[in-house]
């Protein structure tokens, strides 16, 4: 039985708990996700859950026979969530909480697995405005990836204009030389209709995919498409319960990086901006070792506020920093690397309305563990503070002062960009300033004086450019990666 | 409901760094660049005492310290000049730190602030008429006025000759109608 069945960690007790042990364990779990209280079908599940816990754990002769038929659960997966305070002063307002939530493999598991096989597609933008450098770019950057295939592996390649044509057909054992060939030969011509593009992609992924691969599609794109962005977000949304993770590429500066954003983010994929040959190839290259790298696919998670608390805003701090809309549960957050972690930082709002032990919210993660074979492992980690009339006050935990400062700067250009968009000239010229001077400050100069023109700009022009608006954007998101520059 | 001390948005408790901004909102070790560094915290009996090598001075006439066409000026112990604040509503004082953006109007940094355990940004004076008050900004060391400390981000109004301790770093004001 694997660790999401546990009885003993649904009630949060260990195997030595007494019997009044199990049961005020009960009372308390059932009490905080209880229907009445909470009428998120999620928390439905997770009461039924301790239910069948306390079945077996809260009769004496059930809990023996499991005891002596079952083999102690082994976990593979980590959750670590540290809460920004431990205290909270005894006041009836609305109060912030932040967990950062770390998740990472059991050391001892990750030595000794093989690769997981690949089930990658490409879905390149071959329209008019790829022509020359750039498409010749990709082409360059796609030659090496094809190389470290290996036979296991499955491998195609799609590019779309007005319409779509599968350039390398889904296959195990291709040709590597003919699949070469005929990359080499694309030319560029043509509008950018992306749902095209995407449909063959996930097509030539779907012949293989498996639950045991890495699933992965990745879109290039460097233009806007029109009229089938819904359909596309969609199709993304339908990819992500095939357990496909689809990760955009933005090359220049005329793609529309919100969108491309919602599609990857719906799939638990990231977007990367690119604007020269080097980092063309570098984010292949990593992309690549991330894959053959791959832990654990399809992590999900759901944030379960307790009665009293929500969950206001999420971002994923890493591997890929990327948004997370906390609307659209479970949260699909990608891969789990080896020796890497999956981290995400939840912002609670919380108004105590007694001294004690106040529970915030339950993080709960699902996650396929390829090389053991385990799928939907499950983990969870609770988030509660102590109210008392006389809270001290503390520093809060040095890992969430860090992610915070760097989502601090990243949340500083996302205002400025809406309010710049909706026209709110001087405002959104004085979050730059602000936005430039916190650049200054953490000694990222380039940046801030990116930050500095853009508002001269903004000032004169009423509008950013579009680069500068995605350096800005791009930039601040890879503060969270130190091993990345910028392109 | 906490008060950024730069730009005067309100966030609630518990909130790490403004969202108006992004100014951090609890004074620690956060950011510990390399040559920002951070206010010392002292003892609550060590800043009843007066700092050491500080002699009392005896306290000057207000009338003849306070040029007449100013309103407030303040002096800070041991120093021979006045600092004359005009043409604003209000004065922040603190410990500058330009590498995170702090730019107190009153930067006591050259009297030894650090030293002292003035913290970045540490009290406002605001006037308001022919009322000044003093407030202090949640400062890691508190602010008293005439030995009296005072509860964070609650105004006091202040009497011409008053007595302020930002830390140990003392400092008198003058008042006078202009």
């Amino acid at each position: 039985m694997d660790a999401s069945g546990d009885p003993y960690a649904v009630l949060g007790v260990p195997q030595t708990a007494t019997a009044d042990e199990v049961r005020l364990a009960f009372n308390a779990a059932a009490q905080r996700f209880h229907p009445a209280s909470h009428p998120h079908p999620l928390a439905r599940e997770e009461q039924s859950r301790i239910a069948a816990a306390y079945a077996i754990l809260g009769d004496a002769g059930r809990r023996a026979a499991y005891d002596a038929n079952t083999a102690p659960p082994t976990p593979v997966l980590r959750a670590r969530l540290t809460p920004s305070r431990t205290w909270l002063p005894f006041l009836r307002e609305t109060q912030v909480v932040y967990g950062l939530l770390e998740i990472t493999a059991e050391p001892r598991f990750t030595d000794e697995l093989p690769a997981p096989p690949v089930n990658l597609s490409l879905v390149i933008d071959r329209s008019t405005s790829m022509q020359g450098e750039r498409l010749d770019q990709v082409k360059r950057a796609v030659m090496p990836l094809i190389d470290q295939l290996t036979d296991r592996d499955t491998f195609s390649v799609v590019a779309f204009s007005d319409r779509a044509e599968v350039v390398v057909p889904a296959q195990r054992n291709f040709d590597r030389a003919l699949a070469k060939a005929r990359i080499s030969t694309l030319y560029a011509g043509g509008g950018t209709e992306l749902l095209q593009g995407l449909i063959s992609g996930l097509t030539e992924l779907q012949r293989y995919v498996s639950p045991s691969a890495v699933n992965h599609l990745i879109l290039l794109t460097d233009g806007r498409t029109y009229g089938d962005e819904a359909d596309s977000l969609s199709l993304a949304s339908l990819a992500a319960l095939d357990g496909i993770n689809i990760h955009g590429m933005g090359i220049g500066e005329e793609w529309n990086d919100s969108f491309l954003d919602d599609l990857a983010g719906r799939t638990g994929g990231a977007t990367a901006y690119v604007n020269s040959a080097a980092s063309v190839a570098r984010y292949f290259r990593e992309k690549m070792s991330g894959l053959t790298s791959s832990f654990a696919e399809r992590l999900r998670l759901v944030v379960l506020a307790d009665r009293g608390a929500s969950a206001q805003f999420a971002f994923r701090s890493a591997p890929e920093p990327a948004p997370i809309n906390l609307e659209a549960q479970p949260i699909r957050l990608g891969s789990l690397r080896r020796g890497n972690r999956v981290e995400v930082l939840v912002q609670f709002h919380v108004t105590p309305e007694t001294t004690g032990l106040l529970w915030v919210g339950r993080l709960i993660v699902l996650a396929d563990v390829l090389g053991l074979n385990r799928m939907d492992e499950r983990l969870s980690a609770d988030l509660a503070v102590t109210v008392r009339a006389d809270a001290p006050s503390e520093t809060p935990p040095a890992a969430i002062v860090e992610a915070l400062s760097k989502l601090n700067l990243y949340r500083l250009q996302e205002r400025a960009a809406a309010e710049a968009a909706a026209g709110h000239t001087q405002q959104a010229t004085q979050t730059l300033e602000r936005l430039a001077s916190r650049l200054l400050a953490s000694g990222k100069d380039a940046l801030a004086k990116t930050a500095l023109v853009e508002a001269r700009r903004l000032a004169r022009t009423q509008k950013m450019s579009a680069l500068g608006q995605k350096t800005l954007k791009f930039g601040t998101r890879a503060l969270f990666n130190p091993s990345d520059h910028l392109p | 409901v906490i008060r950024c001390p730069v730009c005067q948005h309100e966030e609630y408790d518990g909130t790490l760094f403004c969202s108006e901004c992004g100014t951090q909102l609890w004074e620690g070790k956060a950011a510990p660049a390399e040559d920002g560094q951070d206010t010392q915290r002292f003892g609550a009996d060590e800043l009843v005492r007066a700092p050491e090598g500080y002699a009392e001075p005896a306290r000057p006439e207000a009338a003849e310290a306070t040029p007449a066409p100013q309103q407030l000026v303040v002096r800070v112990q041991g120093s021979a000049e006045p600092i004359y604040l005009i043409g604003r509503a209000e004065y922040r004082l603190g410990r500058g730190d330009p590498r995170q953006g702090v730019r107190p109007e009153v930067d006591l940094g050259p009297y030894r602030a650090l030293e002292l355990g003035v913290s970045r940004l540490h009290a406002a004076l605001k006037c308001a008429g022919a009322v000044v008050t003093i407030t202090d900004l949640g400062s890691t060391n508190g602010t008293l006025v005439n030995g009296v400390r005072l509860a964070p981000y609650t105004p006091q109004s202040l009497r011409d000759g008053d007595e302020l301790r930002l830390g140990k770093l003392a400092l008198r004001v003058y008042l006078k109608a202009g």
